[in-house]
């Protein structure tokens, strides 16, 4: 099955052993289909090659003498596939083990996970098997680079059927390669999605000035490196389908073009690809899950379901946004690589396009278009004989020729033999019947007209030679053992055997025309299928259509505006374009407006959480270093995350996504409104100020930890030095330099354009940070949960500091100890802004609940109570010109509830975020039958698939707390 | 705050005479209350009455008549609310102060079937967290080991007394196993990871199978030569004096432990959590299961689940005739004690009617323990364990408790953070 004929060809440098064998004669392949290029097609022609090249197609012509000539009557020519990312090894996990220390790996960068510098060194040919195992799909080419790391360095272009290293590479240092996985790298940062973005800016920064620097000390082959980093593309594996807005911006911020290495599920975000943008789209689909059983499918999410019916849709739909699609082969078997271009094809991608994703696309990222990819005159003769056309679910491939060479050819494509033959031995007529071939055989039955005993038949095949062996009902009896060969297209067998008696015999089987093959699927219908409905997002309540009516009015409210206007009953807010347009009773108001009717309930506006670490991924702590300011929060913004929608239920309409609290200095917040449906981009707040997250305490000082790891600090003396070092550090930072993107943020602190909210427990951490600002001459924005706020009010009010509390929270460590509920009251009976946050998934939802607690603890009034989480957090995050109260010209965060706000009865029935509708108690019931409906639709879907099927699993989002370390 | 003090000094200066006998135990009338007796009645307007620890006469004022001069303290709560002590399930009162300091756990022993082991002598009557949730009017409390795969006995607890001794209600009341699930979740409760089948599903059902066999077996077996600790605290579980709570969630993992039960021998069985006990009514109720919500406040178990059906769950199984009582387990799951009620109150907008949720947290849980004669409701013969609300204890503004009696005695509703909050609003001079 597998040639490498002329392996020591070509080697010119080497020197030869013996005499030299020049071979010089032409191949021509003759009669076939030559699909030359995506665009040109011959449907019947010659491809001449010689010495390794093509040297013409053409459709009619005189062949040169020295010819070759290999008839492809009924066959089809395409020129090789191309995997722009070929995966040959397993990519490297991370190992336990001792940590690295930097200085032991050589001059390069400080952190393991970056080494641009190292290119991909084919070592030792590719072992047989798995050549063969490309070859035999169509791939000829094979870019490969090492699957480690974040800068994992460039690749090397590999021409499969070549066994000598100097054959096999056509090229090194062809595409430099990047992702965000760390992979085995064993340096602590980043430990987290945001740590690795900020980890390539700070390097593509850090080259900037390795290039431009006269002064520096060190030689780094990683930064070296980088200076080159243009001349070649760079592909960058998403770990995510909405990291495509993390590339989008690290590309802008460093004009540095990047192919995108697809997750499969890039089409659910394609409005955020680059127009004309590369993108490489893995040709592996969800194996369906096995969920027959109705309690255990519960188990599997609808975004997964969807996803398993999407996942072939996924080419058309990029290609419908301009992108231009390669395909990479991905984990998928070979088998399953055949079956899925079909279903490609089945979505309505056109030949062209399909041929183009796996010739001249990938050709193009490789920069080697004029050299590989097509066969016009002078490439490389790299093509295969296929038997139907790409898209079938037939298309084979029989032939594989590379440099040249025949590199794989298929003798004889077993399932071919599937139908039933007409046997003849010794006059007697026997059927036998083909069922089925697979890896682990021929299945075959036989019956016979003449003998009453029931038969059995084992067939075999090997190459072009078959053994028919037939026994009776009796295993011990074996009637005719036959040997033969298969000829005309495998529709004839004949050849020798020998009877129950030994007697040697002649016989002969034809192929029953007539007979059919039972279908084992129903064949795929040749219309196109419609892509199935993509909701936003594409999960469990998400909208078919946004809404996006944004003017109405509200009649007959009790109005708690949150402003000095107090509670006003029976009220109108009449809401135009988003904004509030009016407040008040016995206005006029034109007759065709929308209105809802809310006698009896209340209204209030979007409820605000200061504190929340929800619809984040990746991790929201980047604990690998005391400070990591350079991160930001906003680059790990999930909007698919289901809780969000949940939030929405309970009225909360803002929030301040945080970095957790595992270093003193932490990340950068996201301040977002939780518009479900719409991307990441609009949910965060335009011109929202900078925000840093700092922590205080057990946390930073690792106490809760079983072992402290030795990172500096480990008691409130050291966290308070932390302080002093960065803020001495940030004053004396001249950009102008070297750029650092920590002390970059937190210079910004120093000049009052990003805010502080610090994660704080005990007073005696809450008066140090206040001395530490104060010698730095800054304030204090928050002071988040600040439990013994109570003991210190007074100052927290002269410092300016305001106070974002847990209601009720104590008991959980020991530094809460002093925790009391009364905190809230108490600290805004002193003059401080005091807020009431949820930092959990459940309690978010609910903060009207938890704002009621200040009513019952230390006897706040109601109207204060409920300022506790609108107007009170809006001017914690500098957004109270815009947001925290019913307010003319303000935006329409709006929640209309069932009840008294402050009372556990009491629903959100409506919310309203700018004047947009995003939850509606109206539209719950049939949200759910509409999920149940869906779920049940693609399950029978599944259920009927064929093939393996793997165990569901759950898709539960992960919830964050301060305190949650490690990303997925 | 402030509105708490002067009654309850009042009264424990009447009532804090030492009394041994009945007869010359003092009475004590609460005239005009509306009662809510626990049982899902209400009296608008009533006479309560009760002599030392016991409750003598429970009356409709508008249909009976008294002499206020026979009792020895009357007390008018005309416009106010007589709620039965609510009682907290599956609890770690006392087991565990503070969930990130190790030294102050005792509530998961190291071992597998533990059945041997006992809450009860490791609760501490003196815990700070206890203080804050009597405060609320949760006057009685289960307490329960968890961890292990038969966690351990449980105990039911007055929220008073100076030792575990004095705090008892019932002690060993049940015991408590942890089922296996078919998915094993793999995180921690902050941050639940994806579910991974558990492969070892079957074998561990089959150990526990099998250990009840043998447990069964051993009651029956005529005498020992070595006694077994574990078998022997397990007899009363097969004569229907204990309980088996246990643990579980998932629809198909509750078909198979109520499977279990079937076969057991064991004589009642509680479900403590029921995720998803709404799917598997018809099981529990043929088998008159009752559920033990392990939390109303928490989030839905699948991505695709109605957003609240956490809240929803207690109704649908209350309407399905499903006995239910309610914990908080879960993070933070000691101190949320407290919030106990409004947990409750969250799910009466959801589907729970107000007088089921106030029997839910009393006579229900009672039935559970099988301590209703004694405890659960405010009706003649049970014990005078209930308190006095303002307005609605359910309801967080209005859970403003005046006075709170635990078998008679009037329990100081104060705390060691009432207190926090006393001296520094006096410090910085706010009220």
């Amino acid at each position: 099955m597998f040639f490498l004929l002329f392996q020591a060809l070509g080697q010119e440098t080497f020197p030869v052993n013996g005499v030299h064998d020049n071979r010089e004669v032409y191949h021509a392949f003759t009669n076939a289909k030559i699909h030359l290029s995506p665009t040109e097609t011959i449907d019947s022609g010659t491809l001449l090659i010689q010495d390794g090249r093509v040297v013409s197609v053409l459709a009619v012509g005189t062949l040169p003498g020295g010819s070759v000539v290999h008839d492809c009557e009924g066959l089809t020519i395409y020129p090789s596939f191309i995997d722009p990312d070929a995966i040959v090894e397993k990519a490297e996990k991370k190992k336990k083990g001792k940590k690295e220390d930097p200085q032991t790996f050589g001059a390069s960068s400080w952190n393991s996970a970056i080494h641009p510098e190292r290119g991909y060194k084919l070592k030792a040919p590719i072992p047989r098997k798995l050549q063969e195992d490309w070859l035999a799909i169509g791939y000829g080419l094979l870019n490969i680079h090492n699957r480690d790391g974040i800068m994992r360095g460039t690749s090397a272009l590999i021409v499969l059927g070549e066994n000598q290293p100097n054959l096999a590479i056509i090229k090194e240092g062809v595409t430099n390669h990047f992702s965000f996985n760390k992979g085995s790298s064993k340096t602590d940062y980043p430990t987290s999605h945001v740590g690795a973005i900020a980890l390539i800016r700070q390097t593509l920064y850090d080259a900037q000035w390795y290039g431009r620097t006269s002064r520096r000390k060190e030689f780094n082959a990683s930064l070296e490196a980088l200076q080159t980093i243009d001349s070649r593309t760079t592909i960058i594996q998403l770990n995510h389908p909405l990291s495509i807005r993390n590339t989008n911006e690290i590309s802008n911020e460093f004009e540095l073009p990047f192919v995108l290495r697809g997750t499969g599920k890039e089409y659910l975000v394609r409005e955020e690809l680059n127009p004309t943008g590369q993108i490489i789209a893995p040709l592996s689909f969800p194996v369906p899950y096995s969920i027959e059983d109705p309690f255990e499918a519960r188990m599997t999410g609808l975004d997964q379901l969807k996803h398993w019916e999407l996942a072939p849709f996924n080419m058309k739909l990029l290609i419908e946004a301009q992108a231009e699609v390669s395909l990479t082969r991905d984990t998928s078997k070979a088998k399953e690589v055949i079956q899925n271009l079909t279903r490609i094809s089945n979505t309505g991608v056109s030949h062209s396009n399909l041929l183009a994703a796996l010739t001249i696309n990938p050709a193009r990222i490789l920069g080697l278009e004029n050299e590989i990819s097509t066969l016009h005159s002078g490439k490389r003769a790299n093509f295969f004989l296929s038997k139907e056309e790409l898209g079938s679910e037939s298309f084979e491939v029989l032939e594989h020729w590379t440099n040249g060479v025949q590199a794989f050819k298929k003798t004889i494509t077993p399932d071919q033999l599937i139908g039933r033959y007409n046997l003849v031995i010794e006059e007697k007529e026997y059927a036998v019947t083909i069922l089925k071939v697979s890896e682990n055989g021929i299945e075959a039955e036989i019956k016979s007209d003449v003998s009453e005993q029931k038969l059995k038949t084992t067939v075999k095949v090997e190459r072009e030679l078959l053994t028919v062996n037939i026994w009776s009902s009796d295993p011990a009896i074996l009637v005719y053992s036959l040997s033969g060969k298969l000829s005309f297209n495998q529709s004839v067998w004949d050849g020798r055997g020998q009877n129950a008696k030994g007697k040697w015999i002649s016989w002969a089987a034809i192929r029953d025309r007539k007979y059919e093959p039972q279908a084992e699927n129903e064949k795929a219908t040749k219309d196109t299928l419609s892509v199935p409905k993509i909701s936003f997002p594409n999960c469990a309540y998400g909208w078919d259509s946004l809404d996006e009516n944004t003017t109405f009015l509200i009649t007959n409210a009790i109005v708690w505006t949150c402003a000095d206007t107090g509670r006003l009953k029976n009220t109108d807010v009449y809401v135009v374009d988003g904004k509030i347009k009016s407040i008040g009773s016995g206005q006029l108001f034109p007759s065709d407006v929308k209105r809802i009717d809310a006698r009896g309930r209340h209204l209030t506006p979007g409820i605000i959480d200061e504190h929340s670490h929800i619809g984040l991924r990746g991790g929201v702590n980047e604990w690998g270093q005391s400070s990591s300011a350079e991160v930001r929060m906003g680059d790990a913004l999930d909007p698919w995350n289901v809780n969000i929608y949940r939030q929405l239920a309970g009225g909360v309409t803002t929030a301040q996504l945080l970095h957790g609290s595992a270093n003193p200095i932490g990340g950068q917040s996201a301040l977002v409104k939780y518009k479900w449906g719409r991307s990441a981009t609009e949910m965060l707040i335009d011109e929202a100020p900078g925000f840093i997250k700092f922590a205080l305490g057990e946390n930073v000082k690792r106490s809760n930890r079983k072992e402290d790891g030795g990172r500096f600090p480990l008691t409130r003396m050291g966290v308070e030095q932390v302080f002093a070092d960065a803020f001495t550090r940030a004053r004396e930072y001249d950009p102008n330099e070297r750029v650092d993107l920590d002390l970059e943020a937190v210079q910004e602190i120093l000049d009052s354009s990003r805010f502080v909210t610090c994660h704080s427990y005990v007073q005696s951490e809450i008066l140090m940070l206040m001395d530490v600002a104060d010698q730095f001459d800054f304030r204090v924005n928050t002071f988040t949960h600040i439990l013994e706020g109570y003991k210190i009010a007074p100052l927290l009010a002269e410092h300016g500091a305001g106070g974002s509390t847990f209601s009720d929270w104590w008991a959980y460590k020991y530094e809460v100890n002093d925790a009391i509920p009364y905190n809230a009251a108490i600290m805004t009976k002193a003059g401080v802004n005091v807020g009431i946050n949820s930092d959990d998934a459940e309690m978010g939802r609910r903060l009207n609940q938890e704002a009621a607690k200040a009513v019952k603890y230390g006897g706040l009034s109601e109207e204060e109570a409920m300022k506790l989480v609108t107007i009170n957090p809006a001017k914690m995050l500098h957004l109270d010109d815009q947001i925290g109260s019913i307010e003319v010209g303000k935006d329409a965060d709006l929640v209309l509830w069932s009840d008294h706000p402050l009372s556990v009865y009491s629903k959100a029935e409506k919310t309203f975020i700018e004047g947009v509708k995003y939850f509606d108690i109206k539209d719950q019931a049939e949200l759910e039958t509409q999920i149940s409906r869906e779920r049940s639709r693609i399950i029978a879907l599944m259920n009927s698939a064929k093939g393996k099927k793997v165990t569901a699993k759950s898709s539960n989002p992960k919830l964050y707390h301060c305190d949650s370390l490690e990303d997925e | 705050m402030s509105n708490l003090g002067s009654i309850s000094a009042v009264l424990f200066f009447v009532l804090a005479v030492n009394v041994s006998i009945a007869q010359q135990e003092k009475s004590t009338l609460i005239r005009y209350a509306t009662v809510h007796v626990g049982n899902g009645e209400v009296i608008d307007n009533a006479y309560v009455v009760f002599h030392g620890s016991e409750i003598s006469r429970v009356s409709d004022a508008n249909k009976s008549r008294i002499n206020p001069s026979d009792y020895d303290t009357i007390i008018d709560a005309d416009g106010k609310h007589l709620y039965p002590g609510f009682i907290l399930m599956d609890s770690r009162i006392g087991l565990i102060e503070i969930d990130q300091v190790k030294a102050t756990h005792d509530f998961r022993e190291t071992g597998k079937f533990l059945p041997n082991v006992r809450a009860l002598p490791a609760f501490n009557a003196e815990s700070k967290i206890l203080r804050t949730i009597r405060s609320n009017g949760v006057l009685m409390a289960q307490i329960a080991p968890n961890g292990a795969v038969i966690s351990g006995t449980s105990s039911l607890m007055k929220l008073d007394g100076d030792n575990w001794q004095e705090s008892v209600f019932q002690g060993d009341e049940g015991i408590f196993l942890e089922w296996p699930s078919r998915a094993r979740m793999t995180g921690w409760w902050a941050e639940p990871g994806k579910s991974k089948e558990n492969k070892k599903y079957e074998d561990q059902v089959s150990e526990i199978i099998q250990f009840f066999a043998e447990a069964k077996a051993d009651q029956a077996l005529d005498g020992h030569v070595h006694a077994n600790l574990r078998f022997e605290s397990m007899a009363d579980l097969f004569n229907g004096d204990q309980r088996l709570y246990v643990r579980v969630d998932h629809a198909k993992d509750i078909l198979d432990a109520v499977q279990f039960f079937r076969e057991s021998g064991v004589q009642n069985m509680v479900i403590v959590g029921g995720a998803e006990a709404d799917l598997v009514i018809n099981e529990l109720k043929e088998n008159d299961i009752p559920v033990i919500i392990d939390r109303v406040h928490k989030l839905p178990i699948h991505t695709d689940d109605p957003i609240e059906k956490p809240y929803r769950i207690a109704g649908v199984l209350q309407k399905a005739g499903i006995k239910i009582a309610f914990a908080t387990s879960g993070s933070m799951e000691t101190m949320i004690g407290r919030n106990l009620p409004f947990q409750v109150g969250t799910a009466i907008y959801h589907g729970l009617p107000y007088e089921q949720a106030i029997r839910a947290l009393s006579l229900s849980p009672a039935e559970i323990m099988g301590v209703s004669e004694t405890i659960g409701s405010i009706e003649p013969g049970k014990v005078a364990t209930f308190f006095l609300c303002e307005g609605d204890p359910l309801d967080i503004r209005t859970n403003q408790i005046e006075a709170a009696y635990i078998m008679g005695k009037p329990i100081d509703l104060s705390n060691h953070q009432s207190r926090l909050a006393e001296k520094f609003m006096k410090k910085h001079g706010v009220d």
